[in-house]
């Protein structure tokens, strides 16, 4: 976002140009689209979880997976009263805030270096950053289990050199979940924090250090608290990319460490319960929502004394 | 010398983290090349035998050839639209821009099973469900947004009085867009077809919701074998989504330069 353009060079980009195509019209076709197949599937997934589950039904045979024209909130009644699905909501938020914690953390240190980095270690620096990321998720956890597995690469070395006597668990478990949860969220996060960093005027790091500041000094008192802004979107981010978190608790966990997401999944596809995967959808919604919310927040009140 | 001591750990952090981010990748393709009829490392020669296996089973050509057309639809779908709202928010006004933005990147906020979901419920109703439009449609929610950013950033860059020079000449705004705006960002425009198609070809989860036997991505017909029979042809076609990204990559950053690339990027 640019908001502060020189006045003139705005009215240039105009020209004569703009004032024959309005605005609305080159908005046209993505709210036309966001619309349809955006906003479209959100609201029907908002009402087939208010519909009623005729139960067993399959593929083929034209019977829809809910009853069309019933209103009921009875998905939402067995979602809020199943110990089940409250606990998987409960591991749900854990799990992201898990992520967004070891995330943003790791993120800043390798955001930090990328920053105070020569240019071309800079530039292969964020090209392995990016890399994961233009990579298939599932080629990414096919990678784990043959690295991290009980006859994977570590567990190989250290049994070679006689580190440890037998393999460790280190798959299937809710450390692998976090690991592979990081690989997949930390580019984002990276980014945001180098480009936060590189916002810092330089300037003020440099007055500290002339009035004596050590270089711990000057990064707890100046370049943290600068950076605070892209910490708090890198935190928001990964959080929520942690809770909707699909593949790494589905093939490098075990049931007890099941999300949200994967029940949308089994409900959906498995059991064929559309009505109860839409309602856990939406509940997955509703934590988003209520998180960006509590983000929103804490910018007003962050921006407030200033 | 505590200092020194800090940044030592630092090093050994971000060391970790850059090994935890390439090593599964570089694993994953090593033992594509096994010889051995189970997964492992090639540790005793090299063999083609499970890229051999990959090209003589239909259902995996099927689906290579199903992401490409799904990826190539995607870039076809997504890149009009947002070049055309990125032309809609890069100019004069800022009033009312940076809720416009928000709204248009709404869709990489909401989990991929949730769309999945919405997507399948809309797509049956309306008939385009087991089509290849139906996936490229739902993988354009993510692309959109994508090359909305990436063509934004660029049409600030470009220098209005050079439209402007267009204008008075006499040239319409679709000349003026395809003769002088469009060549001047000709980097970021590769730049964002490329995201639309690599979002696009990786894409997983939304995928398995949508797809129908006939419309099958890679990624959906990798999940069952490497949830219940670990091959190696597993890592073979891994590898090959590797490889056509690197190329993808590799042209778009031959044209563009890398530079442009990162740029656009952060």
């Amino acid at each position: 976002m640019t908001p502060s353009r020189p006045r003139g060079a705005g009215a240039g980009t105009a020209g004569a140009w703009v004032r024959q195509n309005p605005r609305a019209l080159l908005l046209a076709p993505v709210a036309l689209f966001l619309g349809a197949f955006f906003i479209g599937p959100l609201l029907a997934v908002l009402r087939v979880s208010l519909a009623w589950n005729p139960g067993g039904t399959g593929y083929g045979d034209g019977v829809p997976f809910y009853v069309p024209g019933t209103w009921t909130l009875a998905n939402y009644a067995r979602f809020f009263g199943d110990p089940y699905f409250l606990g998987l909501t409960a591991l749900t938020v854990k799990l992201g805030l898990i992520t967004a914690v070891v995330t943003t953390l790791i993120s800043y240190c390798l955001a930090w270096q990328i920053h105070r980095a020569r240019p071309a270690v800079k530039v292969a620096l964020l090209l392995v950053v990016v890399l994961p990321k233009f990579t298939n998720v599932l080629v990414l956890m096919y990678g784990f289990l043959l690295v991290f597995g009980a006859s994977g690469l570590v567990n190989r070395a250290l049994l070679a050199i006689g580190a440890i006597a037998a393999p460790l668990p280190m798959v299937y478990n809710l450390f692998a979940v976090v690991l592979a949860e990081v690989v997949l969220v930390l580019p984002y996060c990276v980014l945001v924090l180098v480009a936060a960093l590189h916002a810092i005027d330089r300037d003020l790091e440099e007055a500290a250090r002339s009035m004596g500041a050590s270089d711990g000094q000057v990064f707890w008192h100046v370049t943290l608290p600068l950076s605070m802004p892209g910490v708090g979107v890198s935190a928001l981010l990964s959080f929520i990319w942690g809770l909707g978190a699909f593949v790494a608790p589905y093939l490098l966990g075990t049931p007890e460490l099941y999300t949200l997401a994967v029940e949308v999944d089994r409900q959906t596809n498995w059991r064929l319960n559309w009505a109860m995967g839409a309602a856990v959808a939406m509940v997955m919604v509703g934590v988003i929502t209520a998180l960006v919310a509590v983000y929103l927040r804490t910018q007003r009140w962050a921006e407030a004394p200033a | 010398m505590i200092g020194r001591l800090a940044r030592v750990g630092l090093y050994a952090i971000n060391a970790l983290t850059v090994g935890l981010l390439l090593i599964p990748l570089v694993t994953s393709l090593a033992v594509s090349f096994t010889p051995s009829e189970s997964v492992a490392l090639p540790t005793s020669g090299l063999s083609l035998r499970w890229y051999r296996e990959f090209f003589g089973d239909a259902r995996w050509t099927l689906a290579l050839a199903n992401s490409l057309g799904v990826a190539l639809l995607t870039m076809a779908i997504s890149f009009p639209i947002g070049l055309l709202a990125a032309l809609a928010i890069a100019r004069r006004r800022p009033g009312g821009e940076g809720l416009v933005s928000a709204l248009i990147l709404l869709p990489l906020f909401v989990p991929a099973v949730v769309l999945g979901i919405g997507s399948l419920a809309v797509h049956r109703a309306v008939g385009l469900w087991g089509t290849p439009m139906s996936l490229a449609i739902a993988h354009a929610l993510w692309a959109v947004p994508l090359v909305f950013v990436v063509m934004r950033a660029a049409l600030l860059g470009v220098d209005p009085s050079l439209l402007e020079a267009a204008a008075t000449q006499g040239a319409g705004p679709a000349r003026i867009l395809w003769h002088v705006t469009l060549p001047l960002v000709a980097p970021s425009v590769l730049v964002a077809l490329l995201f639309a198609f690599i979002i696009s070809a990786n894409e997983f989860v939304m995928a398995l919701f949508l797809a129908t036997p006939s419309t099958r991505t890679l990624p959906v017909v990798i999940w069952p074998q490497i949830r219940y029979l670990l091959t190696p042809v597993v890592a073979a076609a891994s590898s090959v989504i590797i490889v056509v990204t690197v190329m993808v990559l590799a042209a778009a950053s031959r044209l563009s330069g890398i530079r442009g690339l990162l740029e656009a990027r952060s």
